[in-house]
């Protein structure tokens, strides 16, 4: 460094963390990094084979209804 | 850190990556410290303000952008908390006792790196600096301790490189005559324990 007014102040002995704090903020930064992984493989997991049966059923059900609906309305008009 | 490997770190932190967060903190953690401790004057601020910082990045990990500098990122985080505490400071002394004279670090409060200081010069050097205003104080520390450029430098105090420049002359002439007038004093003269 060039300026020797900033020189003065680089020079300045550099600071470190009490090591029981250091090791504990790291750790917490661990627990939400875990908790971020946790969440977001939940995300990504495809949804369990019960839980589109379930899915299929109920449409099929919803099929169904219609389908007698309009057929008792079709034939019940005539 | 090269730019190469600070963009793979980057994209392991995005993925949620535990040994890249501790890449990250072992590169930056003493430098981000010793910026917050000579900015607050105060080591358990310090503390906290880091490892809040640090906090943030993990939260913030997933939407980080492909191409960010982690360097500028972490002293904008940290820079912007100390910011914020000492809004909060001002806004608990003055609701208790009024404005003046009450901003959190006056010129007579050693910081805690004087206590610790080698030198008589260092120590004159931590003194005249922590009577500085804060402003004048974290532009002096970004270009002398950070590593950061003085572009990146601007882009951590939210100002243009130009703003920047003509901040630091000021702080560098407001440091000059703090020196100046910083008495010498005696290697073993007891300092009042601030953290």
């Amino acid at each position: 460094m060039s300026d020797p007014l900033l020189d003065l102040i680089a020079r300045l002995p550099p600071a470190t963390m009490a090591p029981e704090r250091a090791r504990r903020s790291q750790a917490r930064c661990h627990r939400v990094l875990a908790r971020r992984a946790t969440t977001a493989s939940n995300r990504e997991r495809p949804l369990p084979w019960h839980a589109w049966s379930r899915a299929l059923v109920g449409l099929v059900a919803v099929y169904l209804t219609e389908a007698v609906r309009q057929a008792l309305q079709a034939y019940g008009a005539r | 850190m090269e730019r190469e490997t600070e963009l793979t770190i980057v994209e392991r932190l995005r993925a949620g990556d535990r040994a890249a967060f501790d890449e990250v903190y072992a590169a930056f953690n003493d430098r981000v410290f010793t910026f917050l401790l000579r900015l607050s004057c105060r080591r358990d601020v310090a503390e906290d303000l880091l490892e809040e910082t640090w906090l943030r990045l993990v939260t913030h990990a997933g939407r980080l952008s492909p191409d960010t500098t982690l360097g500028p990122w972490l002293f904008t985080v940290a820079r912007n908390l100390h910011v914020s505490y000492l809004r909060s400071r001002l806004l608990e002394d003055t609701s208790s006792a009024g404005l003046v004279g009450l901003w959190p670090y006056g010129a007579h409060r050693p910081s805690p790196f004087e206590e610790t200081a080698a030198s008589e010069l260092e120590r004159r050097v931590e003194r005249a600096l922590a009577s500085l205003p804060s402003g004048s104080r974290e532009v002096l520390l970004l270009v002398a301790t950070s590593g950061l450029s003085p572009t990146e430098a601007a882009s951590v105090c939210q100002i243009s490189p130009e703003a920047f420049r003509q901040r630091l002359s000021r702080a560098r002439t407001q440091l000059t005559r703090a020196l100046e007038a910083v008495p010498p004093m005696p290697a073993s003269a007891p300092f009042e324990v601030t953290s």
